[in-house]
């Protein structure tokens, strides 16, 4: 029996726009843990 | 603004029991701290609804040990045990984890709550007042920050990772996008102390809604029996 494939054909939409998604979440989780570091080293104003 | 928390309570544990029900099959590790992760999340939000009523002592200890200190990191160790293979890396990972949690449990069971309790204002988010209130040592601090910044990278990077695997080999899009929607939803809480700085307080409770909904979106989607792929278009190379 023939398998169910789990490719699946990219888009422009894949090929654009998930590259760009996944640089601004990693940019946000970047973000994130400056300011927590910033945070625990006194540098924001309150924690 | 406020009594969103009811609702993202709701759909918190909504969220847990499917993950729970989803673990009750084949008992995998990662769903069982996924579903342990969003329990604490839901207590959090919990503690933030009661608070919105009433002040409590008790619950602003609940709602600064679960939502502030342990949510992220066991939600993180669910991502550990689905991506990192060694299990003994996992495991080790695992016991620092219990011991960091138990120590904030007894920390924050003695942590004093000062007079400024008398003062707390049920219209405004415990974020803003809980500095005031709970009395909390360098040791305290010092958990928080490790436990949110482990939990953080874990569960947000290794979602982003997973989304990132599944789009270079164009494989399982309802994963890719699932991934994706989890990133995104497990990034707002951990950005909600970032909005309350900014003076944005009606974020905090925003951004805890919607990182729940999209996190059980993309579970959802992710776990999906039929692939969103196949459901748009069949893939012609269908041999793999």
């Amino acid at each position: 029996m023939k398998r169910k494939s789990k490719r699946f054909d990219p888009t422009r939409w894949t090929t654009r726009l998930v590259p760009i998604v996944l640089a601004a979440l990693l940019l946000g989780l970047a973000v994130t843990l400056a300011i927590v570091i910033l945070a625990a080293l006194g540098l924001t104003p309150s924690y | 603004m406020t009594h969103l928390s009811i609702f993202s309570t709701i759909i918190t544990f909504i969220f847990a029991a499917a993950v729970f029900a989803r673990w009750r099959h084949k008992k995998p590790k990662h769903l069982f701290y996924w579903g342990l992760g969003l329990v604490l999340y839901g207590l959090g939000t919990l503690s933030e609804a009661v608070m919105s009523f009433t002040f409590n002592p008790w619950f602003l200890k609940l709602w600064y040990l679960s939502g502030a200190m342990l949510t992220a990191a066991w939600l993180g160790q669910g991502t550990v045990y689905l991506l990192v293979r060694k299990r003994m890396v996992a495991d080790f990972l695992m016991i620092l984890l219990i011991i960091a949690s138990l120590v904030s449990l007894a920390l924050i069971i003695m942590a004093p709550v000062t007079a400024a309790a008398s003062a707390y204002k049920i219209n405004l988010p415990a974020s803003l007042q809980y500095k005031e209130i709970l009395a909390r040592n360098g040791w305290i601090i010092v958990l928080t920050i490790l436990l949110n910044i482990y939990g953080t990278v874990a569960l947000v990077g290794g979602a982003i990772y997973s989304a990132y695997l599944f789009w270079r080999k164009s494989v399982l899009a309802n994963r890719m996008f699932g991934n994706l929607l989890i990133a995104g939803g497990a990034l707002m809480p951990a950005m909600a102390g970032s909005f309350v700085k900014a003076g944005l307080v009606d974020w905090l409770y925003l951004s805890e809604f919607l990182g729940v909904v999209l996190m059980y979106g993309g579970f959802t989607l992710a776990t999906s029996a039929r692939p969103v792929e196949d459901r748009i278009k069949a893939s012609p190379a269908s041999s793999d």
